[in-house]
């Protein structure tokens, strides 16, 4: 304990002498409605507090759900615009390009109805080099379309259904031939019909048949082997007014020579 | 069994804890989280003395039961944000000395002592029932005679005396009730001190003495 100074103990003195007389004589209390009227604030502060604080808590969840679930509807009114994805259309993409998996890589230009000039520039090396084989590859590409529309056909007609814009994009971009492009590229006239007719065949009109073009063939193909010629003919006039720029399988190519060419 | 001696001696602790009262700060705490009960222990302790700290220090009982009433309602709303910073009694004199300078504010006291009813009443002074009657009357008019000397005192020096006999507090703590230092608190308290000695020798403590 820390000692007291001579100033300290002389006061302490002091205090000492006079503390018991004051002490005696200070005896006053406060009245009895003044403790009453404090102790009723008391109460009051901590009824006022508890509700307060009781008050807090509710209003907090509150505010929380309200944000939640505006948020959630808000969320909901952005995705809703996006169309819902068809898994079978997507399986048949899948398949149609396991089944052709060279062709899968030169598809990506052709679905798209405007390529960039670069991709172009790009791909051109490898055009001008096929165009020497082009029967070659002509062959290689109605066999790739044979079996591709074998494998999506039944799945690219319930797509067509569903999605309407797809399915026979899908469908044109795996058997479309390549050769078709290299020519439009080379002459810009040719390019420009090329473009259209890609347009045309990404979006079908109404009476568009929905089976693919690769299907429609091999059915064209059949009739003429069973004999139907005139009937096999009118098909393939009605296939040339959907797909006019449409390469044709050797075998249908002669039949072709005699069906009326279409104006343009 | 160490287990059980640990049980043993926990509740033995307990116990101990029980027994001891709970501090003023305890108390606050308390009712801070909504305990009244720990309010009105809390109260029950500091208010005679608040009171008449207010009371001395105004003069009148109907302006001091107003203050007194302030000072409380001041320390009930100031509940949530209570933090044991300082003893309770430090903070519970701080807010009575701006109450009462507050007062002064709205109404400057005109003089010191009154006459009237109201004044005389403050300065009642009660005696032990078994006391002999002179001795009590004697009593009585040593401790009235304090009281007029104090009321004469200057406002710094009846402060100090009143903070350091009713509040109980420190030379520290009147320094931090009133914002000034140590030393001049001392200084303070001595001077009041030596004033009332002297009063009271003058008149009252030779007044007891011959009735004595």
């Amino acid at each position: 304990m820390k000692p007291m100074s001579p100033e300290d103990q002389e006061l302490e003195e002091l205090r000492s002498d006079l503390s018991g007389r004051y002490r005696a004589g200070s005896t006053e209390e406060p009245r009895a409605h003044l403790d009453a009227a404090i102790f009723a604030a008391a109460r009051r502060e901590v009824a006022r507090s508890r509700f307060t604080r009781n008050w807090h808590l509710p209003a907090s969840i509150a505010a929380v759900l309200v944000i939640g679930v505006s948020l959630a509807l808000m969320t909901s009114e952005i995705e809703d615009p996006l169309p819902p994805v068809d898994k079978s259309a997507g399986v048949a993409a899948d398949k149609a390009k396991q089944a052709a998996p060279a062709l899968a890589m030169k598809q990506e230009p052709q679905a798209r109805p405007a390529p960039r000039p670069g991709i172009e520039r790009e791909s051109r090396p490898s055009r001008e080099r096929s165009e020497g084989t082009d029967r070659e590859a002509d062959t290689r590409q109605n066999l790739a379309a044979e079996r591709a529309d074998s494998v999506a056909a039944a799945p690219s007609v319930a797509a067509s259904t569903s999605a309407p814009a797809s399915p026979p994009l899908e469908a044109a971009a795996t058997v479309e031939p390549v050769a078709e492009q290299k020519i439009a590229l080379a002459d810009p006239a040719r390019e420009k019909r090329a473009t259209g007719a890609l347009r045309k065949e990404a979006t079908p009109s109404p009476a568009a048949p929905a089976d693919a073009p690769g299907e429609w063939l091999k059915r064209i193909g059949d009739l003429l082997r069973n004999g139907k010629t005139a009937q096999a003919r009118e098909q393939l006039a009605e296939f040339r007014k959907h797909y006019p720029d449409y390469r044709l399988p050797e075998t249908l190519r002669e039949l072709e020579v005699s069906v009326k060419p279409i104006p343009q | 069994m160490p287990a059980v001696s640990r049980v043993v001696l926990r509740l033995i602790t307990l116990q101990a804890g029980m027994d001891q009262p709970a501090s003023d700060e305890d108390l606050m705490l308390r009712y801070r989280d909504g305990d009244v009960r720990a309010f009105e222990d809390l109260y029950a302790r500091h208010r005679g003395a608040v009171f008449r700290y207010v009371l001395r220090q105004v003069g009148f009982r109907s302006a001091a039961e107003e203050v007194y009433q302030e000072v409380w309602t001041n320390i009930i709303s100031s509940r949530a944000r209570y933090r044991v910073e300082a003893r309770f009694a430090t903070f519970l004199y701080r807010v009575a000395h701006n109450c009462v300078i507050d007062h002064f504010r709205r109404k400057p006291p005109l003089q010191l002592i009154s006459l009237d009813d109201d004044a005389e009443e403050a300065m009642q002074v009660a005696g032990p029932r078994h006391e002999q009657p002179e001795r009590a009357v004697a009593r009585r008019q040593t401790a009235r005679q304090l009281l007029r000397a104090l009321a004469l005192l200057p406002d710094e020096q009846r402060e100090a005396f009143l903070l350091h006999e009713e509040g109980g507090l420190t030379l520290e703590e009147i320094a931090d009730v009133t914002g000034v230092g140590r030393e001049t608190v001392k200084s303070r308290l001595r001077y009041a001190l030596v004033k009332l000695r002297q009063e009271l020798n003058g008149s009252g403590m030779s007044h007891e003495a011959d009735v004595a």
